[in-house]
This record gives structure tokens, sequence and C-alpha cells, in this order.
């Protein structure tokens, strides 16, 4: 897909693990990982959110797009 | 107790149901033939009224073979409503396999009507060989159970690409986080 989560990098910036994020926001963390891994289909605006609200960031910082 | 476990109970019973008729069926069909004799003449056999002797054993194990043609490709669509039942029962509702499946047994009601088809000329050939007067008669038939069987097998087929649609929208669902 041309949309690429970085997730991961943000949370490296935060110095937080994922568990940790996953339990902040209310998520399982397998479905944090389904994020992470770029296999998720769609996100939800309230998933969004909440990672932005915990990772103190901006949506454009999670999600980018790039030419295939 | 919520759908999907009410879905899980009622499959179970279904598959144990028609885990009982895989055997059930070839099994009446083969006392069928072996005690074809000693039936009472108004039975399910349609070619009945052509039967004038009495039906050897090499006969009705002959005929008993041909019958294997209809009820080889029941006892297919059997054991796939097993497979299907077994995946209820294990809450796997919408699934590549669950469509395969739905598909399979439209096309096995469909194949059962044409191998009833086939059947039947297959049985008159076998009798009129082995009856006493040496006239060959070769015997077509569809009955209407026959037309409903077929709709109902293109029906399915037509369900099958409606879960199709399912399985990509709870694949979908799966996939949002």
């Amino acid at each position: 897909m041309a949309i690429i989560v970085n997730l991961d990098v943000m949370l490296a910036k935060r110095k937080m693990k994922s568990n940790e994020l996953a339990k902040r926001i209310g998520i399982t963390e397998q479905n944090l990982s389904i994020l992470k891994t770029g296999k998720a289909k769609a996100i939800r605006f309230t998933t969004l959110d909440a990672i932005c609200e915990q990772l103190d960031c901006q949506p454009g910082d999670l999600l980018e797009y790039s030419k295939e | 107790m919520d759908n999907r476990s009410r879905i899980q109970q009622v499959s179970h019973r279904f598959k144990l149901l028609f885990i009982a008729l895989l055997f059930i069926i070839p099994l009446t069909e083969f006392v069928h033939w072996l005690f074809y004799n000693q039936l009472p003449t108004n039975h399910f056999f349609l070619l009945h009224d052509q039967i004038k002797d009495e039906l050897s054993l090499s006969m009705r194990l002959q005929l008993f073979l041909a019958s294997l043609i209809p009820i080889g490709i029941l006892t297919y669509g059997v054991f796939n409503l097993i497979k299907l039942f077994g995946l209820y029962e294990k809450k796997i509702v919408f699934n590549t396999e669950n469509v395969c499946l739905y598909r399979r047994l439209g096309f096995v009601a469909i194949s059962w009507v044409i191998s009833k088809f086939i059947y039947l000329p297959i049985c008159s050939i076998i009798i009129s060989f082995h009856q006493s007067d040496n006239k060959l008669s070769i015997s077509l038939g569809l009955q209407s159970v026959d037309l409903f069987v077929l709709v109902t097998g293109a029906i399915v087929i037509l369900v099958s690409w409606i879960m199709d649609e399912a399985r990509r929208l709870e694949e979908e669902q799966a996939y949002t986080v």
C-alpha cells in the first residue's frame, strides 16, 4: 500500500513500548501490531485521535504517502 | 445465549446428523438392493413397473453399482455439509473455505440432478438386458423435485458469491484498527 505507518518511529522517539501504548489507547496489542506492520486496511479516527494524544504528535507524523 | 454460540450449538447437532447420514445413505441403498425382492411392491424405485421377473443377485449388484453415481454425489454433498457445519462449530462463519463449500454444494446439487438423469437410463438398460422378454428399453425422466433441486443449486451458487462479499467485508473489518 502507498500509505506508510510510521508508528514504530514515533514510539521510538517517545521511548514508549507498543504494549504500553496499546493499553493506554484501549486496543489489543495484536491490533496495534497490525497497524505497525502496515497490514491494516483502515484506521478509525478515534484510534488515530487516541494515538496522537498519547504520543503527542500529528496524524501526519504517523502516516506518510509514498508513490509505489 | 448470543447468536454465535447458538450457531455453534445448532451446527454441532447438524454436523452429527450429517455424519450419521454419510453412513446411512449408502447403507440404505445397499440394503434396498440386497432385499429388493422382499420389499413391498410400491417402493421408491422409479422403474419398478418395468421389472417383471425377480432380480438376480448379479443384477441387483449392477443396479446398486449404477445407483452409486447419484449416491456418490449425494454423499459428497453430505461430506461438504459436515465440513461446513464443522467450520460453523468453530465459529468460522465468513471464510474463504465457507465460500468454497457453498459453491461446491451448489454444484453438487446440480450434478446430483444430472447424475439422476443418467442413472435412470443406465438402470433401464440393465433391467431390459436381464428380462425374459429380451426387449431393450431406455427410460429418461425428470421429476418436479429435480427441477426444485436444480434451482436450489443455482441459488446456493449465488449465495456463495454473496458470502464471498461478506467474507471480504469481515476481512476488512478484522484489519480495521
